[in-house]
């Protein structure tokens, strides 16, 4: 185990350098000059421009420039935005912790809802599973755009039950504020979650342990939890990881509408604006957290079913 | 993934179904059909005082403001609405649209090239420590350093040195008199900060760690990137007569545009000014508090290339005759909007009262009455039939969209053959930002959005002299540049105006920019609250007003 997680950091690490040089090349390399922002209102005096280049290492080449990046990323130096000239890493922490709830959050809802209506769909097949299966397929067909404007117009709006925007103060302040984004952002996962929760236990129940344990007179409630589900949750985890990139994609979409201030909406405010800095932090951020997400779901994968060893876990 | 023809119908219908309940519970039966009607977009001039303090106050601006220092972002409503709760000028605009001493007590002009302000005694910067000439000195000054690129170093053009000539005294050398100066100090060009701030801000002043430190009804006390800016009672501020009202002032910028309407609509946002035309019929129709109309010299016009073809004053004037400007106010604003005779609305002579500046504005050309025949025959006369006007404009600005969209049929149908160029938000900035920018993209026309924050109209007419920085098409008449130099030496404001009447009528003559239309200014307040300024225009210390209704 330890072999392997060493193994997969070194691995992690060198990917990490390659999306590094890419997502640093394609920023410096797409057209439009950084410091148009800064100098939005005038004032582009040569003096002024010579100082402002000075500052974020525009005036010399990009090897150098890419240098500077990489070797203040390791002492935690992500550098300044252009457009706040704040701290990139103050501006990720802050941003971060509002995002990070939101996603939890809507991983507990994607989770607890979708294996539920994917158990029930298992366990009752009939008019209670052709019924699900509308609802899922309604749920996987929309897009967080829609779900966060219908939510808006219905509860906030219309009955006023929860807030339009923000995220909240305090523990239960932020849960109230953010359960209309993270239903919003969820929607489309709980169909997906429910689907494949149902195949799996469909699959699961009709394989011959199930037949013994129902043989042996095991009560149906322990024959899901102890026989099922166990060997249905790993399929489960791998399409939470591999769809994690688009859940974070779709954060952007939701933090926006509901004018929540997380990583998502600091990332399409830093493309409109060309304020690199940020761009590259939270690009390599995304791609990091994505691939975390996929060696813990390996190691969670080999924990459950002690069969696979490691180097086979995400084949199944 | 495959599904029956039955079920794949089922579930379209739900969706369509879905979409349809949103669609209906955003509309509001209640809202005015017609904007000119009676009550729906009358202008307030000013909406009753506050009957007392309040504990807090929600305000909303239209996007978060990057920066706050004045050098960078002095012509940004957003920054400026922000900065004009902290920080102060020389000199305050009264509703009234003239001067009263705020940091400056008193003015003197020994001769035409020198003014000596007298400044006020013991006014404190947030931080306790007391304002001095030396502070003047500094914020002034620090608009002429080319390294600092100060956006409002223009009203300076003329100094020659700013001195303290005393512990509250500042003299002002100009290389030429220029009587528009002392009316630049009580506008951004005039804020007042802490040197000492200043300096240990250096290039991060005015940024989120920073903030400012200024002398004004409220203190800056927290700044939380994407989200709000926080603000708190001075209770130290000078001005008795105004005691700042709300116990903490606090900024708040949704991301989205919707976001923002939604807020005040449910009444979790106390209020906001200018709020997109679009979302006026709903913010009427709001229960929570009610959408004022307010006086202001906003105008929405096109400014030609002159290096181009747009350079023959027969093409300008004929696209001017073709233009559908009621249509555009229609598209583009939702109706609340007039025809604009000039690039800056009548309420740019308020000073000389409201019913002069009317009358000055109905003496110019008036430009709601089309004549596609004559802009024909122009084209005709200038012998440039089927030749190309490029048309550029940024999707990010709605309003532009739509009078771009206008220009567009207005040019075709006098026989010419527009083009429109989109442009990205930076790149359209350029266009202003940068003097060489229009030619190298090749645009011949592209909307502007003005506004005259000072009470003196000469701050607008001077835009078109040949020299100014502000003059995005280069237009040049060396009469005209005549007259706004004899403007600038008038120390008596009446002749001045007297003279700014005067370069009106030869810009609605010349139009180096097509005039297209005068825009309400919006205030949305909550009914809990009162005594907002009804306009953003001039705002003096507007936040410390608002207290309860």
């Amino acid at each position: 185990m330890l072999w392997f997680i060493v193994r997969r950091s070194l691995g992690f690490l060198a990917s990490l350098f390659l999306v590094s040089i890419v997502i640093f090349g394609m920023i410096h390399f797409a057209p439009g000059d950084p410091l148009d922002l800064i100098f939005e209102g005038g004032g582009r005096t040569p003096e002024a421009e010579a100082a402002m280049r000075a500052r974020y290492h525009l005036d010399k080449p990009i090897i150098v420039q890419y240098w500077y990046w990489l070797s203040d990323m390791v002492t935690g130096d992500f550098g300044r935005s252009i457009a706040y000239g704040q701290k990139v890493s103050t501006l990720i922490l802050s941003h971060g912790s509002t995002t990070l709830a939101l996603v939890l959050y809507t991983m507990v809802i994607i989770v607890t809802v979708g294996m539920v209506f994917g158990l029930v769909s298992a366990r009752y097949p009939g008019i209670v599973d052709r019924s699900l299966l509308v609802v899922t397929g309604v749920a996987t067909a929309t897009p967080p755009f829609v779900a966060a404007v219908i939510l808006i117009g219905v509860f906030a709006l219309g009955l006023g039950w929860f807030p339009t925007f923000g995220e909240g103060d305090g523990l239960l302040d932020q849960l109230h504020h953010m359960t209309l984004p993270a239903v919003a952002l969820a929607v489309a996962y709980v169909g997906m979650i429910a689907r494949v929760t149902r195949m799996s236990v469909m699959d699961e129940l009709a394989r011959p342990h199930v037949e013994v344990a129902r043989l042996r007179g095991v009560g149906e409630a322990t024959i899901l939890r102890r026989h099922v589900l166990r060997n249905a949750i790993p399929p489960i985890m791998t399409i939470i990881a591999t769809r994690l990139g688009s859940l974070i994609g779709g954060t952007t979409v939701v933090e926006t509408a509901f004018g929540i201030s997380g990583l998502g909406s600091l990332l399409v405010r830093s493309v409109a604006r060309r304020d690199f800095p940020v761009i590259q932090a939270i690009g390599l951020l995304i791609v990091a957290v994505f691939a975390v997400a996929l060696i813990l779901v390996d190691i969670l994968h080999a924990r459950m079913d002690p069969r696979l060893t490691l180097s086979k876990a995400r084949q199944r | 993934m495959y599904l029956p023809k039955g079920r794949r119908r089922l579930i379209a219908g739900s969706v369509a179904l879905a979409m349809l309940a949103a669609g209906c519970s955003a509309d509001n039966e209640d809202s005015p059909t017609d904007p000119s009607e009676d009550g729906a977009f009358q202008i307030t001039e000013s909406l009753p005082p506050a009957s007392g303090p309040v504990e807090s106050v929600t305000w909303t601006v239209s996007s978060e403001p990057d920066q706050l220092d004045p050098a960078r972002r002095a012509r940004n409503i957003p920054s400026e609405t922000v900065r004009a709760a902290i920080c102060e000028s020389l000199w305050r605009i009264t509703p009234d649209r003239k001067l009263e001493p705020a940091l400056a007590v008193s003015v003197d002009s020994p001769d035409p090239t020198t003014f000596v302000y007298q400044l006020r005694e013991g006014v404190r910067f947030n931080d306790g420590t007391e304002m001095t000439a030396d502070d003047v000195v500094a914020s002034l000054s620090r608009h002429l350093d080319p390294e600092v690129g100060s956006v409002v170093a223009d009203a300076f053009k003329n100094v020659e040195s700013i001195e303290a000539t005393g512990p509250l005294e500042v003299t002002v050398t100009l290389s030429k008199p220029d009587y528009l100066f002392n009316q630049q100090m009580a506008g951004e060009a005039g804020r007042v900060e802490s040197a000492a701030f200043l300096h240990e801000a250096g290039a991060d002043y005015g940024s989120p760690d920073f903030g400012l430190n200024c002398t004004g009804p409220f203190k800056f006390e927290h700044w939380e990137v994407g989200n709000s800016i926080t603000l708190v009672r001075n209770d130290d501020y000078w001005d008795d007569d105004n005691p700042p009202l709300a116990e903490r002032f606090t900024f708040i910028f949704p991301t989205d545009g919707s976001a923002r309407i939604n807020a005040l609509v449910a009444g979790e946002i106390d209020g906001g000014y200018n709020v997109p035309e679009g979302a006026s019929r709903t913010l009427l129709a709001a229960d929570s508090g009610n959408l004022y109309f307010g006086p202001g010299t906003q105008a929405y016009s096109m400014i030609a290339n002159q290096s181009g073809i747009l350079g023959d004053i027969r093409v300008r004037r004929a696209i001017s005759l073709a233009l559908d400007r009621q249509g555009a106010i229609t598209a583009g604003f939702d109706g609340f909007g007039s025809v604009a005779r000039v690039p800056i609305g009548q309420y740019a002579w308020a000073a000389l009262g409201l019913d002069r500046a009317e009358e000055i504005y109905q003496s110019l050309p008036d430009t709601a009455v089309r004549d596609v025949e004559q802009a024909r025959e122009l084209i005709a006369e200038a012998g440039v039939e089927g030749s190309e006007i490029v048309i550029a404009y940024t999707p990010q600005v709605p309003q532009m969209v739509a009078l771009a969209n206008a220009t567009f049929a207005a040019v075709e149908e006098i026989g010419l053959v527009p083009v429109m160029l989109e442009m990205e938000r930076p790149d359209f900035s350029r266009l202003t930002a940068s003097p060489t920018a229009k030619d190298e993209a090749g645009v011949d026309l592209w909307p502007i959005a003005l506004r005259q924050p000072l009470a003196d109209p000469l701050e607008t007419f001077s835009i078109w002299h040949t020299d100014s920085v502000y003059n995005h098409g280069d237009y040049s008449n060396p009469g005209y540049d005549a007259l706004v130099e004899q403007a600038l030496a008038e120390p008596d404001d009446q002749a001045r105006a007297a003279l700014t009447v005067e370069m009106a009528e030869i810009i609605a003559e010349d139009l180096p920019w097509i005039p297209i239309s005068v825009t309400a200014y919006t205030l949305f307040l909550n009914n809990r609250l009162a005594g907002a300024p009804a306009t953003i225009e001039g705002l003096g210390p507007w936040a410390g007003r608002i207290g309860t209704a």
